[in-house]
């Protein structure tokens, strides 16, 4: 088969590269200018994209996250798009172009795929995501001294004004400004189930809207409510948590934060400065003891990638409640998950302890990722997939 | 074989009477003025001490507990069985509960844990129950059965009069604090089988601001936070006013629906509002010849069945109710009973079971069975008076 990939900066793309040749497909590369150019309506790249199709037959166009100009290059060209989405909130899935019927859409929430589903389009599926196992395999040497930790989160706390959306709402009056504290409250201790967003009524939205006006194209069907619990209240919330979280660790083990963020206000916890994906982050996650996941608040039911990474590199992951891991693993065998704040400190001190139990979880994890996690099975079912259409 | 009986405007009274009569006990009535129930005042106390010292007692019985009883029985050293059916009943809070005389039966379960929790042993789960042999003695005719028949019917209270009250005391909250409660109780209103509002209004800024606008005081004779004193009277009853109506709206819109109620319902202008179901055998009629009985649980009972549920189950007519876990522990749901966890859910069922007679009837007949065979007066009393036996040999 051949393949064009939209080439951003994603992570990834070489572990489908070398699945997808494996399986004896040629691939090539389109240069895609995401972040720079508009992805929705965009002439120039249409036909750029176009042009490309026409020079030679492709079989699909595949992306990581969805483009409306490249779904609509696609269907004029009569090629089919296979995309795989992996960010969460994304919004330019809400674009009218998601229901040409060339789509093919992946997504790694299952809740999000239903809603595409039963918002009619009709090639959505669920797909969570993989890990490179072959490749963490290969990084032979496995301890690393300035990896060693108990425990370690590696992610963002969202303290930097870049990430901090909240405070475009800091003008609503006070009536809505205890109104979003306390359904961000509800929403901190209440794992499983997304609820900010069927909580923002009308007269709330209306002082949203009034102090912070959003922009939306002719063509884009996600609602006020969907953008605002999704971007502003979501991602808020998720860095207090994890903040939060982090220094009621630290109150009692020493816990690191690997994070590219510049950080105050968390003394006892051990801020270390970001690691690199492919170079650094294997080694954090296999020599720490216990690997922290707090999924980002607007994930409503997927697996993080962060989570499949740990595991795929055989570490031990203790992580918030997730609806999609029972799916496929099995908490207190392959992983092992918390559910509040008590819960969580309480299985850190017992898998602080139980050494053996904490081994047997992770290599449980490991092999269960490494036998149906990769990026060999996803591309695999993928073009057997397109190969049945 | 003698039994004191406390007798103030409860449910149930006749039919736990006339079980205890039935088993052969002697059941003498004490008077009681719930109102009443400060056990501080000595004259109320002495009166029934002097009550309990005319004759010889197995036990003194009330529904609900009271404080004066429990004293009163302590002084007397008699048993005091006190069946709560109320809930959040904050008097099972008051630092007498612990009277070793007390036997305390709790229709919830959520708390009969938090009492547990606390090192009561005295307490015991106790659901509710249903006088399933006087049901079946009303005989309802062809011309009634026309009359009752309606596709949905609710028995209960709208609240509409707590609804002006609480909103006057909302009013008077700063914005900030009314936004946060607001928001608290549509969280909450959405939120089925776990109940976290009172945990959620436990911040010191906001109960402050409560206490001071509200100005509602807190018996410091109750083992309890403020956070529950306002919580269960004021706001979660208030969701229970914001949500029974919403839901008779909506049906109503659909659907024919008949409401019994005491007061009128200007805010429902599409409901049969039928006044209030005046006696026993017309609320029996009501759940049998209805359709679909909805059962939509005061937010203050955090996992009970109530009792209109029982009775629904009990009189042979079909139960659809809010989530509640407590039904889980005794019945198994699309068997016998069925269950609403949204408003949409809610919708989906009732055209579902609308358009299914069948299956309906059968679940009716399946809960009406399981609840003539265990769940009546006859084993619950039973199950006390076994509680009590096995006791005896606890020194008193």
């Amino acid at each position: 088969m051949n393949i064009l990939i939209l080439d951003w900066n994603s992570y990834a793309h070489e572990y489908m590269t070398e699945e997808f040749e494996k399986s004896d497909c040629t691939v090539k590369y389109l240069s895609w200018p995401f972040g720079k150019e508009d992805m929705r309506e965009n002439q120039e790249l249409c036909m750029k994209l176009k042009e490309c199709l026409g020079e030679q037959e492709y079989d699909f166009v595949f992306s990581f996250n969805f483009f409306p100009v490249a779904a609509k290059a696609c269907n004029e060209c009569n090629v089919k798009y296979v995309s795989w989405i992996y960010d969460m909130p994304y919004m330019l899935l809400y674009s009218k172009y998601t229901r040409l019927e060339t789509n093919h859409i992946y997504f790694f929430d299952k809740a999000l795929c239903i809603e595409f589903q039963k918002s009619g389009i009709k090639n959505a599926y669920y797909m969570p995501l993989a890990a490179p196992v072959d490749y963490y395999d290969s990084l032979k040497e496995r301890a690393r001294d300035e990896y060693v930790s108990d425990i370690s989160f590696v992610g963002s706390v969202y303290q930097e004004e870049r990430h901090d959306f909240y405070k475009y709402l800091k003008n609503v009056n006070y009536y809505t400004m205890g109104y979003l504290r306390a359904i961000m409250a509800a929403q901190k201790d209440l794992y499983g189930d997304f609820i900010l967003e069927k909580l923002l009524d009308e007269n709330i939205l209306g002082e949203l809207r009034r102090v912070c006006p959003l922009e939306k194209g002719e063509d884009e069907w996600e609602s006020d409510a969907w953008i605002y619990a999704n971007y502003f209240l979501a991602r808020k919330l998720t860095g207090e948590q994890r903040a939060e979280i982090l220094k009621l660790i630290a109150e009692k083990h020493p816990v690191r934060l690997y994070t590219a963020d510049k950080i105050s206000g968390m003394d006892k916890v051990e801020v270390c400065g970001p690691v690199d994906y492919v170079k650094e982050m294997p080694y954090v996650f296999k020599n720490t003891k216990i690997n922290l996941n707090m999924t980002l608040r607007s994930i409503w039911t997927g697996i993080p990638l962060r989570a499949i990474d740990v595991m795929g590199c055989g570490g031990f992951l203790l992580t918030n409640y997730q609806a999609d891991f029972l799916d496929f693993f099995e908490p207190g065998v392959d992983y092992v998950y918390y559910s509040d704040n008590n819960d969580l400190m309480k299985k850190i001190d017992y898998y602080l302890c139980h050494e053996d139990e904490r081994r047997s979880i992770a290599e449980n994890g490991y092999n269960k990722v490494k036998a149906n996690h990769t990026y060999a099975d996803r591309v695999q079912i993928m073009i057997e997939h397109m190969k049945e259409l | 074989m003698r039994v004191l009986f406390i007798l103030w405007e409860s449910f149930g009274n006749n039919d736990v009477i006339e079980e205890l009569d039935k088993r052969g006990y002697e059941v003498v009535l004490y008077k009681f003025n719930r109102k009443m129930e400060d056990y501080r005042d000595p004259r109320d106390r002495e009166k029934l001490i002097e009550a309990l010292s005319e004759q010889e007692y197995d036990f003194a019985f009330s529904f609900d507990y009271f404080p004066l009883v429990s004293v009163a029985c302590a002084v007397k050293k008699v048993k005091y069985v006190a069946w709560v059916y109320d809930s959040v009943l904050f008097s099972i809070h008051h630092y007498t509960i612990a009277s070793p005389y007390n036997y305390i039966f709790l229709f919830d379960k959520t708390d009969y844990y938090e009492l547990k929790q606390k090192g009561l042993t005295n307490v015991y789960y106790l659901p509710l129950a249903a006088a399933v042999e006087r049901y079946d003695s009303y005989k309802m005719s062809d011309e009634e059965r026309e009359v009752y028949e309606v596709p949905i019917s609710f028995v209960g209270s709208t609240y509409s009069e707590n609804r002006h009250g609480i909103y006057k005391s909302m009013c008077q909250l700063d914005d900030y604090t009314r936004g946060y409660v607001d928001g608290c109780m549509q969280v909450q209103k959405n939120m089925y089988g776990n109940f976290i509002l009172e945990d959620m209004l436990a911040v010191p800024d906001i109960l402050k601001n409560i206490e001071t606008e509200i100005g509602m005081k807190k018996d410091p004779d109750l083992y309890m936070g403020y956070e529950r004193c306002i919580t269960y009277p004021i706001f979660a009853k208030y969701i229970t006013v914001m949500e029974r109506q919403e839901i008779l709206s909506m049906l109503s819109e659909k659907y024919k629906v008949a409401l019994y109620t005491l007061k009128r319902t200007p805010s429902l202008p599409k409901i049969d509002n039928r006044g209030i179901a005046g006696t026993k055998k017309e609320t029996c009629f009501v759940y049998r010849a209805s359709k679909i009985n909805l059962n939509i649980t005061l937010k203050t009972i955090r996992s009970g069945i109530p009792l209109r549920a029982f009775e629904i189950m009990g009189s042979g007519g079909f139960l659809l109710t809010n989530y509640q876990t407590d039904f889980f522990d005794f019945f198994e749901p699309g068997v016998d009973f069925a269950y609403y966890d949204s408003y949409e859910d809610l919708m989906e069922k009732v055209e579902y079971y609308l358009s299914h007679d069948k299956e309906r009837e059968e679940i009716a007949r399946n809960g009406y069975e399981k609840v003539k065979k265990y769940h009546n007066y006859h084993v619950r009393i039973g199950a006390i008076l076994d509680i009590l036996d096995n006791d005896k040999a606890k020194v008193v």
